[in-house]
């Protein structure tokens, strides 16, 4: 058992003791954990699941999810996942996913000769050649490149770009420099593949060619990691960043026009993201498009948004984002005619995700347009029991007890919000509540 | 037993090679401070407010400041903050060495500065042939200069900082390195800053869902642009750092700071470890202009290209090609780096090559020293390590405040296995400053560790080697007595091993400036052949090994 009961009990006070909100029935802590993963709260999805392995130690579902949250995601670490890591795959070793996650942490730390081990057990052939070729790359270049050799996908930026560091370890620097050019092409927005191009030109005194390399990853090394003063580019600055990149970034590159396109949109540009977005949905799939889909949807262009939100469903038809995204967007066009698609996308939604906050959010605000204030009360409500950081939902709520002349109701919503949030707190002020009481 | 560490059990062991043989004798070093007289106790002033100046101090290192031939060691203090309780004014403490043991004469001195300290260097800046002494504070710097010429003088100090327009003023300095960067033979000084400072606007860190109190991260303060003062030979400094082609970027921290001949071409280049932007690498024209190379050069980024949070820097020649390889310490969950000097101002990044990274990964090195601990005749590597946060535990899992410092070995060819059970990292401190030098003239290096808030380490080597070595007493030329800049080749038998002498390097610190070779079992000729920092050359032999020997700069 990868924690016993008393430790993981110990754990959970811990937890409940700095803070984290009691579940009032027993599946809660584990619907909780869920949803704050998916909406990307690793740091509370870490908190939940590990209340819910306290009270179930052997749940599967919740030892690989707080697995899974203390891999990925803001604060990661490897040490706090490891008990629960070993023992879930000691019991679901063909769990690829996961196993991967744990080779690529032990990379980082530098745990070569672990990261071997845990790489054997993978049953990806081509993920078992990548992770060991990785694993080996700087200790045993040559059986590093003949176990990736075999299995290299010329579309995987990641397995070239490995090539490129393991070639170039070899002393073959001609089949670096064309492994690290390809890397580049396939992924121009990784500002590491650039720079790997940029050391290998230099090595091949290819000087020039170098400049503009390492040129382009400080370029987008100031997109990912903000300007001067440490603070995050804005769209028009990271616009400016990239006119400034000229030639020397592949613009035709689908990834390049869509990341242009998106900045443009953030920026206010609209008529020219527009005029590119034809030929930028063209190229563009799966979370890509859905990344776009997301800034159309938050800057109006509601039409475009729902077009991709419906091509993301097309595709993937589990997929959450694409499906809440495009009921989102149909609610907000507020045309009386749409209910009944969305309502039919929600049950349909449900049926595969029936504790997903999201869709319970959306079912309250499908009640409200419908009328039925009680019956988007009960859902909104259900809502924040499984989401009580989404602010959003809380206001929504506190909005509905307003409106029915509840304003204590209203209060005591927003002061058991477990954040402080700005907009909690504009929120009182707007609609004359009193501040959050102290207890 | 579980199925899992069966199933690990059943799997070979990984065939890599041993990254470098086992060492034929152990090293071991053990901290004597309190067995010698080294009664010091650094203050950081904190009241719980946690001001940013605290994670960062203080430093201190070796230098022979009487000139008797044997090494004295300075240590910097902190002061009291806004709502400290500290009841006596804490400050910097020079202990004389007297045959092995220590006694503190810092204010008899005139050095016991009471600002807020953080690092120092040293370096002949009048050309007098005494060492002066250069202090970075939160506040004014201090620069000292060594009296001498009567009985009453010899041993005492001036401070001249406002005269010689190095005092800085506000801000916050933190490394130094003296070197004649223009090639007129008086020494010139380069001064790295942090961030702006000070106690009215400090910012308040708190996690609100932790309700916890913590230092803030160094974005939350602008950074400061270095300083490289030009000396005009009449002892009077002045900051030309813009006109001589260093940054003046104020996004950047300054830290760790090394002069170095990188590129072997005769002048001194600088290396600059950053705090979470790029580091930079400036190379010398020869007559004090600064180009920056630091992106093309490849040591100013982590492997994949990212900045990281520099702190400390070292070189030395890892790996016998003549040329001065670097060695940068960083922040926890980063590695420290190893950069492979490749010549013509390019470096490869060979940290993982080398061992180093997941040895260095979960820590926060500070001081960093490359030095030959077993007399083997390779260069081993010291790391000072400890975290910022006086709370880490509770933000990142497999983290703490306190860390073991590290030796590493090195196996002449930049690869290196860490000496656990060196003596170093016994016991697990708050390690700032990391210098070396060989107090107690025995012919094995010794290391001195400042820890903030606590009692300095002073690790006797006691690694019961047979090995010969010798270190070398440069006197140079006129304005330059004490020959920093110069750059050693000894060739013992087939091999040769190359040594600069440099002025501060590692962070917060100052090594012993007389450079020390390991011979192995090497037991006949030597030949050194130096180039003086004004480029001339001269050539020397002998077959007495295991001293100390003194060369002079030729007269014209």
């Amino acid at each position: 058992m990868w924690m016993n009961r008393l430790s993981a009990l110990s754990v959970a006070v811990l937890l409940a003791a700095c803070g984290a909100p009691q579940a009032p029935y027993p599946e809660l802590d584990y619907r909780r954990a869920v949803n704050a993963f998916a909406e990307g709260r690793h740091d509370l999805a870490r908190v939940y699941y590990a209340l819910d392995l306290a009270k179930y130690p052997d749940r599967l579902e919740s030892q690989r999810g707080l697995a899974l949250a203390w891999l990925s995601g803001a604060g990661q670490s490897l040490e706090p996942a490891l008990p629960v890591l070993e023992s879930y795959l000691e019991t679901v070793p063909q769990d690829d996913e996961i196993r991967r996650l744990y080779v690529q942490n032990l990379l980082l730390l530098g745990e070569g000769s672990k990261a071997m081990a845990v790489t054997r057990e993978l049953h990806s052939y081509s993920e078992r050649a990548l992770l060991t070729a990785e694993a080996l790359a700087a200790e045993d270049p040559l059986k590093a490149w003949q176990s990736l050799e075999p299995h290299l996908d010329p579309a995987d930026s990641r397995a070239v770009a490995l090539a490129a560091s393991i070639t170039k370890r070899l002393g073959d620097l001609p089949k670096a420099l064309d492994h690290a050019r390809r890397a580049a092409r396939l992924d121009p927005l990784r500002a590491s593949n650039w720079y790997l191009l940029g050391r290998l030109q230099l090595a091949a005194s290819e000087r020039e060619a170098a400049r503009r390399s390492l040129g382009v990853h400080q370029g987008l090394g100031q997109l990912t990691r903000g300007g001067p003063d440490g603070g995050p580019l804005s769209p028009i600055e990271s616009l400016r960043v990239l006119e400034a990149l000229g030639s020397d970034l592949p613009r035709e590159s689908p990834r390049v026009r869509q990341l242009i396109c998106r900045l443009r949109l953030e920026a206010g540009f609209i008529d020219q993201a527009l005029d590119d977005l034809p030929a930028v949905l063209e190229t563009i799939g799966g979370g890509e498009g859905l990344e776009l889909a997301d800034v159309l949807w938050r800057r109006g262009e509601r039409a475009a948004a729902m077009h991709l939100y419906r091509q993301g469903l097309r595709e993937t038809p589990d997929s959450r984002r694409a499906r809440g995204g495009l009921v989102a967007a149909l609610l907000a066009a507020e045309s009386g005619d749409d209910l009944d698609e969305v309502r039919e996308l929600l049950e349909a939604g449900l049926a595969m995700d029936p504790h997903l906050a999201r869709y319970h959010l959306l079912l309250g605000r499908l009640e409200r347009a419908e009328g039925d204030m009680d019956g988007a009360a009960a859902a909104l409500s259900h809502a924040l029991e499984l989401a009580p950081w989404n602010v959003p939902c809380r206001l929504e709520l506190a909005d509905l007890r307003l409106a029915a002349g509840n304003r204590q109701a209203a209060s005591d919503l927003l002061d058991h919000a477990p954040e402080r949030s700005p907009a909690v707190d504009g929120f009182r002020r707007a609609r004359g509540l009193p501040p959050r009481s102290v207890l | 037993m579980n199925s899992l560490l069966l199933l690990l059990l059943a799997v070979p062991p990984l065939a890599l090679p041993p990254a470098v043989p086992p060492p034929a004798v152990p090293t071991s070093f053990v901290d004597v401070a309190a067995d010698v007289g080294l009664d010091f106790r650094h203050q950081d002033g904190r009241s719980g407010r946690r001001y940013f100046i605290e994670t960062v101090a203080s430093g201190g290192g070796f230098f022979d400041f009487d000139a008797d031939g044997d090494l004295d060691i300075y240590l910097l203090n902190g002061a009291a903050t806004p709502g400290s309780k500290l009841t006596r004014t804490p400050r910097n403490a020079l202990f004389e060495n007297r045959d092995g043991r220590f006694v503190e004469v810092g204010a008899r001195a005139g050095v016991a500065d009471d600002g807020y300290g953080m690092g120092m260097c040293v370096g002949d800046a009048d050309g007098d042939g005494r060492l002066d002494l250069f202090v970075t504070n939160v506040g004014p710097d201090r620069l000292y200069r060594g009296l001498g010429g009567s009985p009453f003088e010899e041993g005492r100090f001036e401070e001249v900082s406002a005269r010689a327009g190095v005092d800085g003023g506000e801000q916050w300095s933190v490394g130094c390195a003296f070197g004649d960067v223009d090639g007129d033979g008086d020494l010139d000084l380069y001064v790295s800053r942090y961030v702006a400072f000070s106690y009215e606007d400090h910012p308040r860190c708190v996690d609100r869902a932790r309700k916890l109190d913590y230092y803030c991260h160094p974005t939350r303060f602008p950074g400061r642009p270095d300083a490289l003062f030009i000396n005009g030979g009449d002892g009077v400094f002045r900051d030309l750092a813009a006109e001589r082609g260093i940054s003046r970027e104020t996004s950047e921290k300054g830290l760790g700071v090394a002069l170095a001949d990188l590129d072997v071409d005769g002048d001194l280049d600088l290396y600059v470890a950053n705090d979470g932007t790029p580091n930079r690498l400036y190379l010398n024209d020869g007559h004090g202009r600064f180009e920056d190379v630091s992106l093309l050069s490849g040591a100013s980024l982590g492997e994949a290209g990212e900045p990281l949070a520099g702190m400390g820097v070292a070189l030395g020649d890892l790996d016998g090609d003549g040329l001065s390889d670097l060695v940068v310490t960083n922040f926890s969950l980063e590695p420290n780096s190893l950069y492979k000097n490749l010549g013509e101002g390019l470096f490869d990044d060979r940290t993982r090559e080398s061992g180093l990274h997941a040895a260095s990964y979960r820590r926060l090195g500070w001081g960093v020293e490359l030095f030959d601990a077993d007399n083997d005749g390779d260069l081993d590597l010291a790391v000072a390590n400890g975290h910022v946060m006086d709370n880490i535990e509770r933000f990142v899992p497999g983290v703490s405040y306190a860390q073991p410092d590290q030796l590493f070995l090195g196996d002449g060819a930049g690869r290196f296995r860490e000496a656990k059970a060196s003596g170093i990292s016994s016991q697990d401190a708050v390690s700032r400053g990391l210098a070396s030098g060989d107090f107690n003239g025995d012919g094995r290096i010794d290391l001195l560790v400042t820890h903030t808030g606590g009692r300095p380490a002073l690790l006797e080597n006691r690694t019961a080697s047979s090995h010969h070595w010798i270190s070398l007493e440069l006197v140079g030329p006129a304005l330059n007595r004490h020959a920093i800049g110069a750059r050693v080749e000894l060739q013992a038998g087939e091999r040769t091993q190359v040594r600069e002498v440099r002025s501060g390097g590692s962070v917060l610190s100052q090594s012993d400036l007389r450079p020390h070779f390991g011979l192995g079992t090497f037991l006949g000729e030597v030949e050194v052949r130096i180039r003086w920092p004004d480029g001339s050359r001269q050539t020397a032999r002998t077959r007495k090994l295991d001293r100390a020997w003194k060369i002079v700069y030729p007269s014209p």
